[in-house]
């Protein structure tokens, strides 16, 4: 079946310490350390959720401005597709 | 002819086997303190190299396949081909009759202390007062400059590889016979790991505290092995956090000025074990 949303590739190794998220991609050898934010982002996409659903509950769940987290997610996701370590989904850019 | 030499780095035992008409200087002198006599042990492993005059040299960078089942693996390095059909089975090498040995070895250790819980690190090391530090930092980072300025107030380790291993619970730090441009390493010498510090060049030396998810990404930029996927991976990932959350763990930019000790002295051997 499908993702329906952002999903992270299985082949992308990733820990959470203290909060931050630490993804490996072994195909550059890259090693990417998230902020909390990014980690909690990064943990919902899982595959089951569109962008917009787990960029309303970032809004919810932090204190920040909430167009300013919107636009900052959006990025996020983009640099995830460039970088590789999201799967291409339906209806995601 | 073939030379059969067994060395013991970071105390892993590996017998390397190498069919070259003539015994690698390299292997012989550089490694001699390396070199051990005791029969094999349950952990150590075999590496059994053919050098071949046909072999085509690759131009591209080195490929990896550590994505196997079984502890299985596979390097294709400009000048060697190595692999591994299992775990518990030798290391087989095909290799340009030119191929240095040490560039063959680092990668059969690098990985070998992927799978035991260890990491090969990008870094110089040494002792002072019986406490190992370990300074991490990929090429250009200060490793032989740092080795250079502080050689004469410590037991310098290496300046440019060390291993990473655990005894129980406690980590330490040991020598390699991979030497850097200064060609300082030590014996097989090691040390209970006290400091890790994350290398830079700076205008003013000073030190900043990391904490344990910044110390894995940066430790993790500086392991001598593929992060190229799999169940290796995680394990990489893993003895990384184990490593950073065990010492305390600094950024520490310098400048390369003698008076660099003065402020290494103080932060490493005075003021972090009561941070």
């Amino acid at each position: 079946m499908p993702a329906t949303g952002p999903c992270r590739r299985p082949e992308v190794a990733w820990r959470v310490i203290d909060g931050e998220a630490i993804v490996v991609n072994p195909r550059s050898g890259l090693v990417y350390p998230f902020n909390p934010v990014a980690t909690r982002c990064w943990e919902l996409a899982d595959g089951t959720r569109p962008e917009e659903t787990i960029i309303d509950t970032i809004v919810e769940e932090f204190d920040a401005p909430a167009e300013q987290v919107r636009q900052d997610m959006r990025g996020f996701f983009q640099m995830l597709h460039e970088k590789g370590l999201i799967q291409p989904t339906e209806g995601s850019s | 002819m073939q030379t059969r030499v067994t060395l013991a780095i970071a105390d892993l035992p590996v017998t390397v086997l190498d069919d070259a008409p003539e015994p690698s200087e390299w292997l012989t002198q550089r490694c001699k303190e390396f070199h051990r006599v005791t029969p094999d042990r349950a952990d150590g492993s075999a590496i059994a190299i053919h050098r071949d005059p046909s072999f085509t040299l690759a131009v591209d960078e080195t490929v990896v396949d550590l994505s196997h089942e079984s502890g299985a693996f596979s390097v294709r390095g400009v000048d060697f081909h190595m692999q591994r059909r299992r775990c518990g089975l030798p290391i087989e090498v095909i290799a340009h009759p030119e191929a240095g040995l040490a560039g063959i070895l680092r990668w059969a250790v690098g990985l070998r202390l992927i799978e035991t819980g260890g990491l090969l690190v990008h870094g110089m090391a040494y002792v002072f007062d019986g406490s190992g530090v370990l300074a991490a930092g990929p090429s250009g980072r200060g490793k032989s400059t740092l080795s250079r300025l502080i050689r004469d107030r410590v037991h310098l380790l290496t300046d440019e590889t060390a291993a990473v291993r655990f005894v129980g619970e406690a980590p330490v730090v040991y020598a390699t016979p991979f030497a850097g441009e200064l060609g300082l390493v030590s014996g097989p010498a090691s040390a209970m790991l006290e400091s890790l510090l994350f290398l830079s060049h700076a205008t003013e030396h000073g030190f900043e505290k990391v904490g344990a998810a910044d110390a894995t990404a940066k430790l993790l930029g500086c392991v001598f092995a593929p992060l190229a996927g799999g169940a290796w991976l995680d394990t990489c990932l893993a003895t990384a956090e184990r490593v950073a959350r065990s010492v305390p763990t600094y950024a520490f930019g310098f400048r390369p000025e003698p008076d660099v000790w003065e402020k290494l002295s103080d932060a490493c051997h005075r003021a972090v074990p009561s941070s």
